[in-house]
């Protein structure tokens, strides 16, 4: 008989919940505004209380519903990939092509790191941090949802990676020695630890407000030197691919978006399956959960400190300085806190929920349980991003494609002529904006929903476990998707 | 495949979680509307004035201006929320004790005030959301200008 883990973990769902309420609860008493990386010009209205209302019954009601009503055979697992576009496909995928595409990434790569280390320090003038983290970080996950793994032909490390070693090759007359073997167990860890290490750079790091400077350009360019050192190292110890596709951080969040979209390139072919039909499989691999909570956290976060969180945010930073710390150590440190800390709330909600799961009577392990649900929350982390970063998206890349794009170093050239535009913040409506964050939320929870069920029935059957189980799985994604209407109605309130 | 006492546990379950998020989001966010903070700030703000800057007559102004006045460089009374809709009059004045520049994000309104003076910003609020106003060279915010459709 397996020990099992004692009585307090029956308790372990209510109290996750209650502590979440209560942290939430104490940052909405205070007032407070602070922003991340000095780029928001305009930030979103809070989602107003009706609205909030109505979603978190539409949320519940249509959760049960759908428990009741969804398929009871697995729909989801299966392989319909059929190759497609055959001349598109050649094109796309010839060697010319997909040197332009390497030629394209690293030439963006160095001019974010020109532009960063000799660009003006005004982060909003300065090309490098409108592309990291707009551009890039939140456009390419838009890219690879409609297109699939993108990133494989558009990262400027697996481009380098590969014209190395194909220059080895010319160089040395034979290929470059075989890497070492990659540790299976390893997984997808390495690119979970650099995911955390983004986050924390993009949200804490760069945080601005308190009279502390946001992101500086200088520091986008050196930790992507830094970060590319790092990612140079693993490729060649472990192999470009093998780099690429287990630790380099933005090509397995990419990737795991990726697995979302109809298209994609197998055996170098483009074809076409059913969405999410490789969601279903993604999060096996060793590290996968992390990936997902911790992008389900880092959102939360960011959120949280433009509302729910700044007032607790405020006073914590306040006792800090009282004692003598410098404001900025002070924003870092408090910031820090939150930041592990909403990631632990994260990971802890979801945590009770798998243990609520193996109350009900199923005979497997925690590990187990997180590896085959974790895919579920995929849609929720993209309905997250959207509801937060939409409108940042649709303002700022305004900018990046006109007067960055001309003027990259903000010294006063106009290699386009589009140097003097700016960026129109009336192009969409503020109700139009809460529209499309309350859309992203239900669907996003609603596909969860639909993911978490299959993998129910898949796994146990059409049993009681499969039923009961569920219904945790269900509460994690409920009090997630209603956390994430809640932050949308406190943020910048 | 469920028996008829887990339909029944299910919907008193919903029905019960339906009621406490009601309770929860219906108590939770009162008085976060920005009209009462306007006419507080405008309060607090002159008789800051009277008191901390050089000793003007005060003299009745048409239309008001909602003022924020900066003492050593930050707000007094903290960040100050203004709340308009859509197609007001924004009517800010900014009392300062440094040289600064007044910067209104999103509408990109920028006026410099000279240290002991001060300046005035009127505009219409015509794009809706949230935005910060700071004094633009020591990245200090002094105002959240809210603008509802």
């Amino acid at each position: 008989m397996t020990p099992r883990p004692g009585r307090l973990l029956r308790v372990g769902f209510p109290v996750a919940a209650a502590a979440f309420l209560a942290v939430v609860a104490t940052g909405a008493a205070f007032p407070g505004y602070a922003e991340a990386h000095g780029l928001i010009g305009r930030g979103d209205l809070p989602l107003p209380d009706w609205l909030l209302a109505w979603g978190a019954t539409l949320l519940l009601i249509g959760s049960f519903a759908g428990l009741v009503l969804l398929w009871q055979k697995p729909k989801l697992e299966g392989d319909t990939w059929r190759p497609i576009a055959p001349r598109l496909s050649a094109v796309l995928l010839s060697p010319l092509t997909q040197t332009l595409f390497g030629l394209l990434s690293v030439g963006l790569f160095v001019l974010v790191i020109h532009s960063g280390l000799n660009g003006t320090v005004a982060p909003d003038r300065n090309f490098s941090v409108t592309f990291v983290f707009v551009t890039f970080w939140l456009g390419l996950v838009l890219l690879s949802v409609l297109f699939g793994g993108v990133f494989d032909a558009l990262s400027p490390w697996r481009a380098i990676g590969r014209g190395v070693s194909a220059l080895f090759s010319l160089v040395a007359g034979r290929r470059a020695p075989a890497p070492l073997s990659y540790p299976e167990r390893l997984g997808r860890w390495p690119a979970a630890v650099g995911l955390v290490g983004f986050l924390w750079f993009e949200l804490v790091w760069g945080q601005s407000g308190f009279a502390a400077a946001g992101v500086s350009p200088h520091d986008v360019a050196v930790a992507a030197i830094i970060y590319s050192v790092v990612t140079f190292v693993g490729m060649a110890l472990y192999g470009v691919d093998r780099w690429h596709e287990r630790g380099e951080t933005f090509s397995v969040y990419f990737g795991m978006f990726a697995t979302i979209s109809p298209l994609e390139i197998r055996d170098g072919r483009l074809g076409r399956r059913r969405v999410f039909e490789r969601t279903t499989g993604w999060a096996m691999v060793p590290g996968s959960l992390a990936i997902v909570l911790v992008a389900i956290g880092g959102t939360s976060f960011d959120g949280a400190q433009e509302g729910a969180l700044s007032g607790a945010i405020t006073s914590t930073f306040q006792s800090f300085t009282d004692g003598g710390m410098s404001p900025i150590t002070a924003l870092r440190l408090t910031n820090s806190l939150y930041f592990a800390g909403s990631l632990l709330v994260v990971a802890g909600i979801f945590w009770a929920g798998i243990e609520g799961m193996r109350i009900v009577g199923t005979k497997r392990s925690a590990r187990e349980l997180g590896r085959l649900f974790a895919h579920a929350f995929i849609p929720i982390a993209l309905a997250y991003l959207v509801a937060h970063y939409f409108s940042l998206v649709a303002f700022q890349e305004q900018a990046q494609f006109t007067y960055l794009l001309s003027d990259p170093l903000g010294d006063g050239s106009n290699v386009f002529g589009t140097a003097d535009s700016a960026i129109d913040y009336t192009v969409i409506g503020a109700t139009a904006i809460q529209w499309v964050q309350f859309a992203s939320i239900v669907v996003g929870h609603a596909t969860a929903l639909a993911l978490g069920h299959d993998r129910a029935l898949a796994t146990f059957g059409g049993t009681r476990a499969a039923w009961w189980s569920q219904l945790w799985m269900l509460a994690v994604m409920l009090i997630f998707s209603t956390l994430g209407l809640y932050l949308l109605s406190q943020a910048n309130a | 495949m469920q028996s008829n006492a887990a339909r029944v546990l299910v919907a008193l379950g919903s029905i019960a979680a339906i009621v406490v998020l009601l309770i929860v989001f219906a108590g939770g966010d009162d008085g976060g509307d920005g009209d009462t903070t306007v006419s507080e700030t405008a309060a607090t703000a002159e008789t800051g004035g009277g008191s901390g800057g050089p000793a003007k007559p005060e003299k009745p102004e048409k239309p008001e201006f909602t003022r924020i006045t900066v003492v050593d460089g930050q707000p007094k009374g903290g960040v100050s929320d203004l709340s308009y809709s859509k197609g007001d009059e924004v009517r800010l004045e900014v009392v300062s004790d440094v040289a600064e520049e007044v910067h209104v994000h999103g509408y990109d309104i920028s006026k410099d005030v000279a240290a002991g003076g001060d300046v005035k910003l009127r505009f219409g609020a015509e794009i809706e959301g949230v935005f910060e106003v700071e004094l633009e060279r020591a990245a200090v915010q002094i105002a959240q200008l809210t603008v509802k459709p």
